[in-house]
């Protein structure tokens, strides 16, 4: 079963002076399978939110269908599933933090008495408890995530979609949200979520999506993406000979040599053996040999400038 | 579905009485009740009279300010904010939604009025004036008055801004207050004369009056004020009234849901 399916589903607006389209999806397909952690990732403005809304149900499409679940995506009762973070997340500031997960969880139907255990551990769980009785003015940007976060979760979802959540965190902020995502994934929930912070996506995913200008560029498993594509060979070497040195140089695409040791790129995977022989030849000592693999900010920055 | 709008009914709820602008108005209707009493010595023997007259008015006057000063920005703000993307993306009906605002305004508005009224009770009970039970009646149609004029707020903040919405409001209630002349007007093109006998653009003008007339808010069929402070008997069934009320206050607020469905929260 895939937890999510969207088939063709596009979505543009009107400019309002000259009546042109202006397309913010334009024919998405995509499957999200039961369990994945998936990337949505793009550049601001290529549609990851557009795509969330549409699902969710905040904005209505032009064209296109969608499944959650296995059911229409404007069925209500899919939503009872899902638990969603928005970019920036706005609550009611007036609202004590334990309050905005009362009231959330009875949008969901929850009873008063389950409701306040679970709003105890995840007060706990996302190290707000002692914030509980604070209004939502008074957080910080950070625990407005946290807080975010615990409200997505509060009635254990199977899907959390989750849109730019680490967006302008600092450093433990980002830790802090990606240790919660973990936990949410060892739970066996389905995560998808959308980011333009790469590193966190290459560390955090199974599967992503690379979306552009509304349409979708790429999609594969992490694996997949990164793996195949061995950029360049670092070598380093100790204790070569001069003529060694010499050959090496020769095979490389960056050669430096710092006297007893020298590192070496290597582009061409079949001259990394010739390498190997002339180290063993000289007698010389390998002291690494590093694949250095695409990585997932250089495939995006490629599929960016349309290569 | 009950729990879901109760739970935002309870929220819009707990927003107003945050809101300072409530207290301000509720703090101005006590003074204009209480003021009554200086007013009223300034009349000869028409002491009570003043004292019912300016407290009724007083609950109705502050009582429409907050239903359209909050009610207006009632669902506006939620976009506004953005706090409508979290609400939306739970499992609720659009209509529950707006549902949920309604009666959140609502509660707000009786307990509003609540106090006024006990503030108002206990004047003419310290006064040692009779409390007959239209007067109480006079208030609770008030309250009915109240809660149309809370759905037509309710109506424009699902597609409009505060502004708008306070001006569009405004003006219905105005034009709410005068339906009646609007009937009169009615009947009277459709009354022969001697001298002027019903022509065919006398009966269309006055089917268009009519029919405007059941477009907008009857709100004088709410006003039994001045026959509760004069002692007045009353004609009209409160009952019918109160049902029509219900009846308005509920195409209202499904014209309000299937506006505020259609919407696409950018």
């Amino acid at each position: 079963m895939d937890v999510i399916r969207i088939e063709g589903l596009s979505k543009y607006y009107r400019h309002q002076l000259t009546g042109r389209k202006i397309h913010a999806l334009e024919g998405l397909n995509l499957n999200v399978g039961q369990g994945e952690t998936f990337g949505f990732l793009g550049p601001n403005g290529a549609g990851k939110t557009t795509t969330i809304k549409l699902l969710l149900g905040l904005l209505f499409p032009s064209s296109g269908k969608a499944w959650l679940f296995d059911k229409p995506y404007t069925d209500i009762r899919v939503k009872q599933d899902i638990g969603f973070l928005p970019e920036n997340p706005y609550f009611y500031d007036y609202l004590k933090g334990e309050e905005i997960l009362y009231f959330i969880g009875k949008l969901y139907g929850m009873n008063s008495v389950d409701l306040k255990k679970r709003i105890d551990y995840l007060l706990e769980n996302v190290g707000l408890s002692q914030a509980r009785h604070l209004p939502l003015h008074k957080y910080s940007k950070g625990m407005l995530q946290r807080i975010g976060l615990a409200q997505a979760v509060i009635h254990k979802p199977k899907l959390v979609i989750l849109d730019e959540p680490l967006t302008g965190l600092d450093p433990i902020g980002r830790k802090e949200i990606r240790d919660f995502i973990f936990t949410l994934k060892d739970e066996g929930s389905t995560i998808f979520f959308s980011t333009h912070i790469l590193s966190d996506a290459e560390m955090i995913c199974d599967r992503v999506a690379i979306l552009m200008k509304g349409k979708l560029a790429k999609t594969g498993k992490m694996t997949e993406l990164l793996s195949p594509k061995v950029k360049t060979y670092e070598i380093v070497a100790a204790n070569l000979t001069e003529e060694g040195k010499r050959a090496l140089k020769q095979v490389s695409t960056r050669f430096v040599d710092e006297g007893t040791q020298v590192a070496a790129s290597i582009e061409d995977e079949s001259k990394v053996q010739t390498v190997m022989e002339l180290i063993q030849k000289d007698k010389a000592r390998l002291i690494s040999l590093i694949p250095q693999r695409e990585s997932l900010e250089e495939i995006f920055i490629q599929e960016v400038k349309g290569k | 579905m009950l729990g879901r709008i109760l739970a935002i009914a309870t929220n819009t709820f707990r927003e107003a009485i945050r809101n300072k602008i409530l207290y301000i108005l509720l703090a101005f209707a006590m003074v204009l009740i209480i003021f009554s009493i200086v007013m009223s010595a300034l009349s000869i023997g028409q002491d009570e009279k003043i004292i019912k007259d300016v407290g009724l008015f007083a609950i109705t006057f502050f009582g429409v300010l907050i239903a359209i000063m909050v009610g207006i920005g009632l669902i506006y703000n939620e976009l506004d904010k953005r706090t409508i993307y979290v609400i939306v993306s739970k499992p609720l009906h659009r209509y529950e939604f707006v549902l949920g605002k309604f009666f959140g305004l609502v509660m707000t508005i009786l307990v509003n009025v609540g106090i006024m009224s006990a503030v108002y009770l206990a004047l003419l009970a310290v006064k040692g004036y009779s409390i007959p039970f239209v007067l109480i009646e006079a208030i609770l149609m008030t309250v009915m008055e109240l809660v149309v004029v809370t759905a037509l707020a309710t109506l424009f903040s699902s597609f409009s801004t505060p502004i708008l919405s306070a001006v569009y409001t405004f003006m219905l209630y105005i034009a709410g207050k005068l339906t009646d002349d609007l009937i009169r007007f009615a009947s009277q093109m459709m009354t022969e004369k001697a001298y002027d006998p019903v022509t065919v653009a006398d009966k269309l003008m006055a089917k268009t009056a009519i029919s405007i007339s059941w477009i907008l808010p009857q709100l004088e069929k709410f006003n039994i004020r001045n026959q509760a402070v004069n002692g007045i008997p009353i004609t009209d069934s409160l009952m019918m009234n109160t049902l029509y009320g219900l009846l308005y206050t509920g195409c209202i607020l499904f014209i309000a849901s299937v506006c505020f469905s259609k919407r696409n929260f950018k």
